[in-house]
């Protein structure tokens, strides 16, 4: 009556080995609520520090950061306040529509200007 | 011998509630985890205007009229053509020895034609690349 039953160890380990291979490998990421279509570029890097603020702009213009309609008053008030937080400087990402007129894209890096950004980065659509 | 029997079957230990576990983690980690590798273009700030008055560098500047149209030195390119707006500005640039390019763009052009302008422009060789925007008229 005693069955002999199935060694489960070998099986414990290959998915121990695959949660791990997921845990190091992939990065756990936000849901996007806000759809935008990026910018395609031929001379674009890849993204290498995770420490950076990301502000998203939609082709009409609106601004948003965290999910939050910002102006660009608020968009100043933001970096001055991480500025005021944190010792070292954070980068600026742009998650901006490839539809955005340079008016907008100028008003903004003036704004950026202002708080002393020397350098803004414009997130692009991945190369296939 | 029963006694020894019996001993070793209460010391087992039931793992499926483990391999359960490990399997919701497993799940959870396939789901939520990202491979696409985020890609970047980077533009600098610096307050180039007074620089520009006082040197004497010889600027080539390239006009976006609109969302199809480039002015190079007199000549009017569809902006859907940019392998000619690459081989003319190369040809400018170098032939009459410029030291930067500048890109004036009309406000009212999309982001997307200005940084495919710049990346024409990069793929030349030319790394001092400058942009403003104008006024539509």
């Amino acid at each position: 009556m005693n069955k002999k039953e199935p060694n489960l160890i070998p099986m414990i380990n290959i998915i121990f080995l695959l949660m791990i291979f997921f845990m190091l490998s992939g990065v756990v990421s936000k849901k996007e609520t806000i759809l935008i279509d990026r910018p395609s570029s031929k001379n674009s890097d890849e993204v290498k520090n995770s420490e950076f603020l990301t502000f998203s702009v939609l082709p009409n213009g609106t601004i948003f950061f965290e999910s939050d309609k910002i102006t660009l008053k608020g968009l100043e008030n933001i970096i001055n306040s991480y500025e005021k937080v944190s010792s070292n400087k954070k980068k600026i990402y742009l998650d901006i529509d490839k539809n955005v007129s340079v008016r907008t894209f100028d008003q903004i890096l003036q704004t950026l200007k202002i708080v002393n950004v020397n350098k803004v980065f414009i997130n692009t659509k991945v190369k296939q | 011998m029963n006694k020894n029997f019996e001993n070793s079957q209460k010391k087992k230990i039931n793992i499926i509630p483990l391999i359960d576990i490990i399997f919701i983690l497993l799940i959870f980690f396939m789901l939520a985890t990202n491979f696409r590798i985020k890609e970047n273009i980077d533009f600098s700030l610096k307050d180039t205007s007074g620089n520009i008055q006082q040197s004497e560098k010889k600027t080539l500047e390239i006009f976006i009229k609109n969302n199809s149209e480039v002015l190079i030195s007199k000549n009017l390119i569809n902006l859907e053509n940019l392998e000619l707006i690459g081989t003319n500005i190369k040809k400018i640039y170098f032939n009459e020895k410029f030291d930067e390019v500048l890109v004036v763009c009309n406000e009212i052009v999309f982001l997307q034609n200005l940084i495919s302008i710049m990346d024409i422009i990069k793929e030349q060789k030319i790394n001092n690349v400058f942009f403003t925007q104008v006024k539509d008229e």
